[in-house]
């Protein structure tokens, strides 16, 4: 990664300077050619020719494929004039007039960076042509995170990008305004309460807001304009996601709402669980995850070749050349898909897969072979070995990208149905507890800690006897809601059980965990949740353990469940921390 | 699989533009050990030094152009039968023809890209080698 984001850059210097020295070599160009109209030479000819014949062969390697293509046609003018070995006749003089203007002005149009700029000719695609090439190869399937290899690193950093998101509200209904603010504040929005459009109007043409609540019936009994609702949705707030609010249930109110251009429609009594559900889906500026790929390639140099492409498509790409190496990278990296090559000298790829297969964690993972082989029988034998795909080399690196992406979302998806739970999208309990394992297992590594935490929701069965499942389930997810919003993106969320969650912070200590969990706790406890007649709140409570000292998994989840039983025991939403029998200094 | 590992090219070329992206290129890319010659003489004084797995040479040169400085680093025992790639921008293929008469594994065109530059010469590589 850090060799690409340096290429790049380097590259990026390299077209700079060439630039800046672009015009000094038109105006060096101008004068041989001036000079030779007043007196013939043919010295001053061949380096005429050679300075044109530069731009033409450096030209789209730096970005400047105009001028690659204007210093071509006037080249082979110059060569003309050359092997009639007399000054330039007046069309030829001509000519070079018309070449030289062209090449002048495509000197000051470098490439676009648009994925349409025309490959200048054969394998010559100028500017970002791995990356821009992937780009346009994978619309089509639509996987992955693409980013031009000039915008390294490839890992977008997407911690937290929607909190705080801000929302406007316009309603003149001030216990609405209040509870709103207070409610969906939890969830890591901020409301601003407005009673006049106008005003609204104003404040999102300075800054554009996340989304608009719109209470229908404002300013007592007069409802609000919808025509100019409307127009707004059209105008200035056309990206921004537009909610309505009503009393009423009927079609005609929701029809309105429809045609001004509302995205989503909520009736009063509101349900904050489901408007935050809502809100979430609304905002999300959905960044996935990048495809971890783990490259097995005894030549190095097409090692780093296919680890620079897959990287400069987005893609977190790692390569080990040496394939004994593989289980210890597998359990390490935990890619989505290997690509491995056939023919290897310790062992062949065929044997490899193999060995993978057999090992009951690693049965999912796509094994993609790549091999110069291009014997169907034999390409067909490679895939009885457990291998998904085969790609013949030399690929192209569009194509390697393209057949990697669309094989590694596949797979998401499908790993996503055996480890998430599906009313909260969280880790399952099996899944959860492997994660810890690689967090341990990491932490170990680089002398760091990570804590466990175990949280149940207080006498939840109450609140599906009292409001019924469907309520029991909301509130669930509201708590799957907070811990994912307010934990780290590189913590994991489990669900555990039924009302019962478990956490690995990594890099993390006791302390710190504490004071993140203990504003969870606070947080949830403030939540009022729609019930049945009336909203009601819930807590929950929490056990946490730190390793180290404990470095197993199952000691770990062990003191973790020991001290929420407890932070149960001594009365309930509250959060306890193990105490090891040895006292550890941080 | 090639059977024998590309690590050091040898670039004989003129200009120093593409001399700087080209040797960036097949450096920072293709994790090559790139010696760069600004002109057949020179690359005929140092190419035994370097023993190169593989000469990148260009055609259009000053004083000895490609095809003459190819024929000099073949006097050379130990450059006897390393292969050449020419990089030219003239590709026609009866010319691409005559470059591998000359004793050209095959040619580049040019202007290139650097970023994809390595990879064409590890796959050139690759089918020689093949």
């Amino acid at each position: 990664m850090a060799d690409a984001a340096n290429f790049a850059e380097q590259l990026n210097l390299l077209r700079q300077s060439y630039r800046a020295a672009l015009p000094a070599k038109l105006i060096e160009i101008e004068k041989t050619w001036q000079g030779l109209q007043t007196a013939w030479n043919a010295e001053a000819l061949d380096s005429l020719h050679r300075q044109v014949h530069n731009l033409s062969g450096s030209g789209a390697a730096y970005g400047f494929t105009r001028v690659s293509e204007a210093a071509r046609p006037l080249e082979i003018l110059i060569q003309s004039i050359g092997e009639a070995q007399s000054a330039a006749t007046a069309p030829q003089q001509e000519k070079f007039a018309v070449l030289f203007a062209t090449l002048q002005q495509a000197a000051s149009e470098p490439d676009s960076v648009s994925p349409d700029s025309a490959p200048a000719r054969n394998a010559a695609t100028p500017d970002n042509g791995v990356a821009q090439a992937n780009l346009t190869k994978l619309e089509v399937d639509g996987a992955g995170v693409q980013t031009p290899a000039a915008q390294m690193p490839a890992v977008p950093a997407n911690d937290n990008q929607t909190s705080n998101a801000l929302i406007f509200l316009i309603s003149d209904d001030t216990v609405l305004a209040h509870e709103l603010e207070l409610q969906v504040s939890y969830f890591s929005y901020r409301v601003h309460t407005f009673t006049q459009l106008s005003d609204l109007e104003g404040a999102a043409s300075e800054t554009p807001p996340a989304a608009i609540l719109v209470d229908m019936l404002t300013t007592g009994d007069e409802p609000i304009d919808m025509e100019r609702v409307a127009q707004l949705k059209q105008g200035i707030l056309a990206t921004v996601p537009l909610v309505f609010i009503s009393s009423h249930e009927d079609i005609s109110h929701r029809l309105q709402a429809v045609r001004a251009g509302g995205d989503a429609y909520f009736t009063k009594p509101l349900d904050t669980g489901e408007l935050i559900d809502k809100l979430d889906s609304l905002t999300a500026s959905h960044t996935p995850e990048p495809y971890h790929i783990l490259i097995v390639e005894d030549d190095s140099t097409l090692a780093r070749y296919y680890t620079l492409n897959l990287q400069a498509a987005g893609m977190i790409a790692s390569a080990i050349t040496d394939p004994l190496q593989v289980l210890h990278a597998l359990s390490e990296f935990r890619p989505d898909l290997i690509l491995m090559d056939v023919y290897m000298p310790a062992c062949n790829g065929l044997e490899l897969s193999t060995v993978i297969r057999q090992q009951e964690d690693f049965v999912s993972i796509p094994i993609v072979f790549l091999s110069a082989e291009t014997d169907l029988s034999k390409q067909m034998a490679a895939m009885s070995r457990g291998g998904d795909d085969f790609l013949t080399k030399p690929i192209k690196p569009a194509h390697l990208v393209a057949s990697v992406a669309s094989r590694a979302h596949r797979s998401r998806v499908l790993r996503s149905l055996m480890v998430r739970d599906s009313l909260t999208g969280l880790f399952n309990h099996t899944a959860t507890k492997e994660q810890l394992d690689i967090a341990l297992a990491r932490s170990r590594r680089n002398e760091a800690q990570v804590t466990f935490a175990m949280i149940d929701i207080d006498k939840f069965k109450s609140v599906n006897d009292t409001h019924g499942h469907a309520v029991g389930d909301r509130v669930i997810k509201s708590l799957s809601r907070l811990l994912q919003q307010r934990l780290r993106k590189t913590d994991i969320v489990g669900r555990y059980g039924g009302e019962e969650f478990a956490a690995v912070l990594v890099d993390t200590d006791g302390p710190a965990a504490l004071s993140v969990l203990e504003e969870i706790r606070a947080h949830f406890a403030q939540i009022r949740h729609q019930g049945e007649a009336e909203p009601f709140s819930v807590t929950f409570s929490c056990g946490v353990a730190t390793s180290p000292p404990w470095l197993e998994a199952n000691e770990l989840a062990d003191a973790a469940d020991k001290a929420l039983y407890e932070a149960k025991r001594t009365g309930r939403n509250r959060i306890v921390t193990s105490e090891p029998l040895l006292e550890v200094t941080s | 699989m090639s059977s024998r590992q590309l690590s050091r090219i040898m670039m004989i070329e003129d200009e120093a533009d593409i001399q700087a992206v080209a040797g960036m290129a097949l450096e920072a890319v293709g994790g090559f050990t790139v010696q760069v010659c600004s002109s057949g003489r020179e690359a005929v004084q140092c190419a035994a030094a370097f023993a190169p797995d593989l000469i990148l040479l260009d055609v259009m040169m000053p004083g000895m152009d490609g095809p003459t400085t190819l024929k000099s680093l073949r006097e050379i025992p130990a450059m006897a039968a390393t292969p050449v790639i020419f990089m030219t921008a003239k590709v026609q293929p009866h010319e691409v023809a005559r470059y591998q008469e000359l004793g050209a594994i095959d040619v580049i065109a040019k202007p290139f890209d650097p970023m994809t530059l390595s990879a064409t010469v590890t796959s050139i590589w690759a089918q020689h080698y093949g």
